[in-house]
């Protein structure tokens, strides 16, 4: 199998013709996903509670300030404009405040909740929306009219789905890295010893225990399991740096990706399947979904 | 492979370069005062400023394909704001990984960066949780399994896997995150949430709930527990005491 990535690689996807409907789908997930995060009780018990501290872009006085005085408007807003963006109305108009809204709302969030971050896999391709040509298909404005009249580039519809299969990319290789840089403690690290701990410490709260009732094994020994599985999610996150070059491996990374959130998601840290799930639409190629304007 | 090295060597020169640069900073703050102790580490920063040294006399001496390359990128045919966000969204993420070290809203993607030492970890796992009686018996209230659409109990959609994490591990330690979590039972017609042990013996893989009030408040101060003991109410003390 030769690949010729001079014509695979990102830049060369992002000039190629790609799926009005494609886009419009990811457009609803996503705004599917924000109102779900938006709504999170999460948000009501930070307002009670003190928190993890993480620092933000943003100066302490501002983060104060949102916490004090705003977050239950802020998160009103988030959640309407949400709902404007899954039906398509007013779209153009709605995707930058949605995006000001939500970057305020999940700083005010992260500020008080380290982890897990579920606003990294949402914020960025937020952006990138508000450039795009999302509302032309499956939309409000589509049906009255409030859509672009002008005709769309040949590549309109694919560079936002070939930007944010590059961010999916970005998330899994930089979580990649972060695992095995420095060097001097990436080795340590591929011992299976942090995974090891997660297991054993939050077994009680897991999938696996609510539906087993038991442990499989001993958790407390049996490290090259765990060393087996932590070099194996990291190649998974490595690999995905593919997505930079060809696109003739989606299938296999969206499938490994999938794979290890499944597996995480038993063992108790399942908050990234669904938005890694939304994220994968734009590895799919457009052709799945041209049934009209392509 | 002769011919991909020589087509990409600039964006392969890149790479290179600032992967180098990354394991710099992160090595620099990971090693602390041990910087400079030791030959290895001495040998270690040589290796990486040599290897750093060559990217950037071949960037020099590519000048201009580095432009050619910068001018491609300009002129992809995608919109000019868009090009500006994703260039300082770029920056901000390189800067963010180069050091290891998040600044919402860049990311170094870092969630499960530490290492831990995993040895000699004793076989009793133990988990203070809250619970209650109905009907003549004890019910655990899981928060974690709350997050699950198919599992949950007591709670709804918008009990997410973050409430949950946050109201199970982060926050359990404050009486603010116990009157939040009662506050919801009362709404559910339960009144009093007690704290019992949840353990589990990795080497027998026997399970179980022990509801003794006073082994629940011992446990809790004495053994180690995964992010620290949990807010037990004064009224279980109270209890505890009369006993």
């Amino acid at each position: 199998m030769k690949i010729d990535i001079s014509t695979t690689n990102i830049l060369a996807r992002m000039q190629q013709q790609g799926s009005a409907n494609q886009l419009a789908i990811f457009r609803i997930l996503l705004g599917i996903q924000i109102l779900y995060a938006s709504s999170s009780m999460l948000l009501d018990l930070l307002l009670v509670v003190k928190g993890t501290s993480i620092p933000t872009i943003f100066p302490d006085f501002f983060n104060a300030f949102v916490a004090s005085i705003d977050v239950p408007y802020l998160q009103i807003v988030t959640i309407a404009l949400s709902v404007f963006l899954i039906f398509g109305l007013f779209t153009r108009y709605i995707l930058p405040l949605l995006f000001v809204s939500f970057l305020l709302l999940f700083s005010f969030w992260y500020s008080r909740f380290d982890a897990p971050v579920q606003w990294l896999y949402i914020w960025f391709p937020l952006l990138i929306l508000c450039f795009s040509r999302s509302e032309d298909c499956y939309s409000l404005d589509n049906l009255i009219g409030l859509s672009r009249k002008s005709l769309p580039s040949k590549n309109a519809y694919r560079w936002p789905i070939e930007v944010v299969s590059g961010w999916f990319a970005y998330i899994y290789f930089a979580a990649g890295l972060a695992k095995i840089l420095p060097i001097v403690k990436g080795i340590n690290w591929l011992d299976g010893g942090t995974s090891q701990q997660i297991i054993y410490d939050r077994f009680l709260d897991s999938v696996l225990y609510f539906i087993f009732r038991q442990p499989f094994f001993d958790y407390a020994t049996n490290s090259w399991i765990f060393a087996s599985l932590s070099i194996g999610s990291l190649i998974i996150e490595l690999l995905c740096v593919l997505i930079f070059f060809t696109n003739r491996f989606n299938y296999l990374i969206i499938f490994l990706v999938m794979s290890m959130h499944f597996f995480l998601f038993l063992t108790g840290v399942p908050a990234f399947m669904q938005t890694a799930l939304i994220l994968s639409i734009c590895l799919l190629p457009p052709q799945l979904f041209t049934r009209t304007k392509t | 492979m002769k011919d991909f090295i020589e087509k990409y060597n600039i964006w392969i020169s890149l790479a290179l370069f600032y992967l180098t640069v990354a394991d710099v900073i992160q090595s620099w703050f990971y090693l602390g005062e041990n910087v400079g102790n030791s030959f290895k580490i001495k040998l270690f920063f040589f290796l990486h400023i040599a290897i750093l040294t060559g990217c950037l006399i071949f960037f020099i001496s590519n000048k201009n394909k580095i432009i050619s390359l910068i001018n491609k990128l300009k002129q992809l045919p995608i919109p000019n704001g868009a090009k500006w966000a994703i260039a300082i969204v770029l920056i901000g993420n390189l800067i963010s990984i180069a050091v290891g070290r998040p600044s919402y809203p860049f990311y170094d993607v870092g969630m499960f960066r530490w290492t831990t030492h995993f040895k000699d970890a004793p076989k009793v796992v133990y988990k203070p949780k809250y619970f209650y009686w109905k009907d003549g018996e004890s019910k655990i209230l899981d928060l974690r399994k709350e997050g699950y659409y198919l599992l949950h109990e007591h709670f709804g959609l918008r009990y997410t896997h973050e409430f949950t994490f946050a109201a199970t591990y982060h926050n359990k330690g404050q009486k603010e995150n116990f009157d939040f979590i009662m506050q919801k039972m009362k709404e559910r017609g339960i009144d009093t949430l007690w704290v019992g042990v949840h353990a589990v013996n990795y080497e027998t893989k026997e399970v179980w709930f022990n509801t003794d009030l006073c082994d629940a408040i011992r446990i809790n101060q004495t053994e180690k527990i995964h992010y620290g003991p949990i807010y037990i109410p004064n009224y279980q003390m109270e209890r505890c005491n009369e006993n």
